[in-house]
């Protein structure tokens, strides 16, 4: 099997383009769209950027395509030296109606009008949830490895912090669990308990089991999504491709 | 049968008979449809076992066959039927289509219904005369299928509740619900399971199959099914990670033993998105590493795969189970003699 072809970034601004792209994720898996193998190509011409984006299936959820785009072109545009980011997705059945709302900043509701009826701060709100539980399990399964249950429990705020700023090997865990630590979870004083539950209680020893059990359940599944979808982006974009519907006939925007 | 001469009952709770031919692609997305099942089928299945995208899109009736009851291991087949008609003009996996495939297998498939509860009165009379026909034990729906205008719809809509009493006015127990990746995901989460919650309350005396356990909601998934006796994990994909992502295949079986236990996980391969053939295989060899059994609360044990694989659907689709498939029951102590009894249609003998 072919590797999947990333975008080539041979200058400084696409170097910077990715790094923006690096820090816009996937709210159903919770990893970045860089990561994930979702960027196809970055251009720049001049401050205007195209990025062209693509998807495990042609099937793939629209709302979660159109948060991502619309992510996209924020982070991207937060760069002083671009005036426009022109984002596309590839080969998704919604491309069309997703590339051209999202160039207006239309809303998702406005965009399939007729055919959804919500916007989707709810559907953000309720996957932002489940990444802080997510990270949060990932953090505490290794500090409770390293301090005990205990030790690991009685970790404040403050401590959280000196962790995701600190040189130690937790450092990656602590700082994506602080950041989402810092919307959800309760208090954020200094010493404030680090591990809460989404109510904002702090985690009890005795509730340790239990509480780590409920909440690695949400974290394995994000990540066994997430392992489904790499294997149906390089099998759609990296394999055999009998790709007779997207690539090969050059029908890239036909239904888009 | 395994190395060590143990007979195991193989009932894939999860197959199809479909026919994604050129000809019979209504439009693109009849193409890009089938080309979405075969990433899945690519991107899982072992490299020296796969398809060629031609007879992946047709296997037709002997295909089938061979890749199920000779190569697969399969004893009995059951059929969920996928209509699709926006998509295909004589329908994708319709219940004629299913139906032809046990005309030829008779004693081997299990022919599952189909209906649509947004098509009233004339959808019912349909499923009262298919049953009459078939005599179905399960149906299958999918919530997420269009229909016109409507882009899906979920288990508490109103017009939900006089189809599923109609199941259990014909005796049809087994509800099968899809919910998995699904075709047109628009509204706010296509993949929401929450409405098995309500359905499995209303109807305790029905048993619902969840197919895919909700993936990608498998947690979710987990934690209502946890709370719901009548409701089962249909397995079909999640077995399929065992060769390409074995770590996660583990992770999420260990949930779903601890969530449901061994007596509501119904064997699925999904055919003909893969074989079952080395998914049987692979299941049969697998053991959880120590730790994630002490999550899972139990080992992969024999008498956990004999369950999984064939005696919990045998169960529920009242199917005789031979002796030689059913758990052994060690000797009493005080008893001089190894026993194995066997429950009329029932495996709990080891309770």
């Amino acid at each position: 099997m072919s590797p999947l072809e990333l975008p080539v970034i041979d200058t400084a601004e696409k170097a910077e383009v990715m790094a923006r792209l690096d820090e816009v994720l996937d709210p159903e898996l919770d990893q970045s769209v860089t990561s994930m193998g979702f960027i196809e190509s970055v251009t720049v011409e001049g401050r205007v950027v195209d990025v062209a984006f693509r998807l495990p299936t042609f099937w793939c959820s629209a709302n979660f395509a159109f948060l991502m785009a619309v992510d996209m072109k924020a982070a991207i545009e937060q760069l002083d030296w671009v005036a426009e980011a022109r984002i596309r997705l590839v080969d998704h059945f919604a491309a069309r109606k997703i590339n051209e709302g999202v160039a207006r900043n239309a809303r998702f509701d406005e965009v399939f009008a007729g055919e959804a009826t919500t916007d989707l701060s709810e559907i953000r709100r309720l996957f932002r949830e489940k990444a802080f539980l997510g990270r949060q399990a990932g953090l505490l399964r290794a500090l409770a490895a390293e301090r005990g249950v205990e030790g690991a429990l009685a970790l404040t705020l403050g401590g959280l912090r000196e962790l995701a700023h600190g040189s130690g090997e937790l450092r990656p865990l602590a700082m994506r669990y602080l950041t989402a630590r810092l919307v959800d979870g309760g208090p954020v004083t200094p010493d404030a308990p680090a591990f809460t539950t989404l109510a904002g209680d702090a985690v009890l020893v005795e509730r340790y089991t239990q509480h780590l059990r409920e909440i690695r359940r949400v974290r394995g599944a994000a990540e066994a999504n997430a392992e489904m979808c790499r294997m149906y982006l390089e099998a759609r974009y990296a394999g055999a491709r009998p790709g007779t519907g997207t690539i090969l006939e050059g029908k890239r925007d036909a239904h888009g | 049968m395994t190395p060590e001469g143990d007979k195991v009952l193989v009932i894939d709770g999860h197959i199809h008979l479909w026919d994604a031919r050129p000809e019979n692609r209504r439009n693109r997305y009849g193409l890009t449809f089938i080309e979405s099942f075969w990433g899945s089928h690519v991107g899982m299945t072992p490299q020296d076992q796969r398809w060629d995208f031609d007879r992946f899109c047709w296997y037709g009736i002997e295909g089938a066959a061979k890749d199920l009851f000779e190569d697969g291991y399969v004893d009995y087949g059951i059929m969920l039927p996928t209509n699709l008609h926006d998509f295909y003009v004589n329908g994708f996996n319709t219940i004629d289509q299913c139906a032809a495939f046990k005309g030829a297998y008779p004693d081997k498939v299990i022919l599952n219904g189909r209906f649509d509860p947004r098509d009233g009165q004339r959808g019912l009379d349909r499923l009262e005369a298919e049953h009459a026909q078939w005599k179905f034990k399960g149906v299958k729906l999918y919530t997420a299928e269009w229909n016109g205008v409507s882009k899906g719809y979920t288990l508490r809509d109103d017009f939900v509740a006089p189809y599923v009493e109609k199941c259990r006015e014909l005796g049809i127990k087994n509800i099968h619900i899809h919910k998995g990746p699904t075709i047109h995901p628009l509204n706010k989460d296509a993949f929401d399971v929450h409405d098995v919650d309500y359905v499995a309350t209303a109807f305790p005396d029905l048993n619902f199959v969840i197919d895919h356990c909700g993936m990608p909601r498998i947690d979710d998934f987990c934690w209502i099914a946890g709370q719901e006796p009548n409701v089962y994990g249909g397995l079909a994909l999640i077995p399929s990670f065992i060769h390409a992502r074995p770590k996660y295949f583990a992770q999420m079986m260990a949930d779903l033993l601890f969530f449901l236990g061994p007596d509501r996980l119904i064997f699925g391969s999904d055919y003909g998105i893969t074989s079952p053939k080395w998914i049987v295989e692979k299941l049969m060899a697998f053991q959880f590493t120590d730790e994630l059994a002490q999550e899972a609360g139990t080992q992969l044990t024999m008498e956990v795969k004999r369950k999984i694989l064939g005696l919990n659907a045998a169960r529920l689709y009242d199917i005789e189970v031979d002796p030689v498939f059913q758990i052994p029951v060690p000797p009493k102590e005080d008893e001089g003699e190894l026993t194995h009894p066997v429950v009329p249609g029932g495996i709990d003998v080891a309770a």
